[in-house]
């Protein structure tokens, strides 16, 4: 994601998702590295604070950290996370397996919801296996790229990607727009998890 | 004793005296846990996970608690590791 996307939706992830997580105690599973969404989120939670895990999966051969040094890395880990996960693997996506097997796991004890932003190749394949888990998404539009792709099929009911074609045609989604502020996205994740529970 | 994901090759010696929690890996350092009762020599490799566990330290004061795992470990035994409970 570019400097100024970033910045447009830095309020979104710090003063939305990580406020709402720390007053909630809703837990966040994410790529674990710090750039885009996940350093944003972990911004967020140095400002407003940890009450559950924050859990970031990655592959270990991709990532570099304090004491680690890794040639090899293209990001570092993001500093505010409490827990890692390390995969096998020599690319960024070996890691799906893992990540998706432990939200299975733990979405049979709690309501879980997906968050789709921007993103490429890697996310279409995120999004097919969240919606074949039964994991709503909640897509932000105008985030760019896939987030984008998949907004658009959805809302036009065509697309040319097979792969988008099929999270449209299974998929649970809820679009947000980016446009819209913190507030907005707290109240719609705070909807989405728990219509069902509460 | 089989290879383990960090290199290291696990060593459980059972005529070690009975041992429980933490302990440090001789070669990387860090901290992992091995079978009840077993003395850890080398990175822990539980008996179906491959499961390396450790504590990193940020330069903003956080640490976080690390597993490294195999592509295909069990999703329970990696949350159950992280001390994140067991479904």
């Amino acid at each position: 994601m570019s400097e100024d996307e970033i910045n447009h939706i830095r309020p979104l992830f710090v003063d939305g998702l990580a406020r709402l997580a720390a007053r909630e105690h809703i837990a966040i599973l994410d790529g674990g590295t710090n750039s885009g969404v996940m350093a944003l989120t972990g911004e967020g939670v140095a400002r407003y604070g940890l009450t559950v895990p924050l859990i970031g999966v990655c592959p270990v051969a991709k990532v570099s950290w304090p004491g680690n040094p890794n040639p090899y890395a293209e990001a570092e880990l993001e500093p505010n996370h409490s827990h890692f996960v390390l995969t096998g693997g020599q690319e960024f996506g070996a890691e799906s397996q893992t990540i998706y097997a432990m939200a299975e796991a733990l979405s049979k004890q709690m309501p879980s919801v997906a968050l789709v932003v921007n993103g490429g190749q890697i996310t279409y394949d995120e999004a097919l296996r969240n919606v074949e888990q039964g994991r709503e998404l909640i897509v932000f539009k105008g985030s760019g790229r896939a987030a984008d792709a998949i907004a658009t099929a959805w809302e036009k009911s065509q697309t040319d990607n097979p792969c988008v074609a099929e999270i449209v045609r299974r998929g649970q989604i809820v679009l947000f727009d980016v446009a819209e502020g913190p507030e907005e996205l707290a109240t719609l994740i705070r909807q989405r998890l728990w219509r069902n529970t509460r | 004793m089989r290879d383990t994901s960090s290199g290291h090759r696990t060593s459980l010696n059972e005529e070690q005296p009975q041992t429980t929690g933490a302990q440090v890996c001789e070669g990387c350092k860090a901290a992992a846990f091995p079978l009840r009762g077993m003395r850890l020599r080398f990175c822990v490799e539980k008996v179906t996970n491959r499961i390396v566990v450790e504590t990193l330290n940020f330069p903003n004061g956080r640490s976080a608690r690390a597993v490294r795992v195999p592509g295909d470990a069990d999703a329970t035994a990696i949350l159950s590791t992280l001390a994140l409970g067991s479904p």
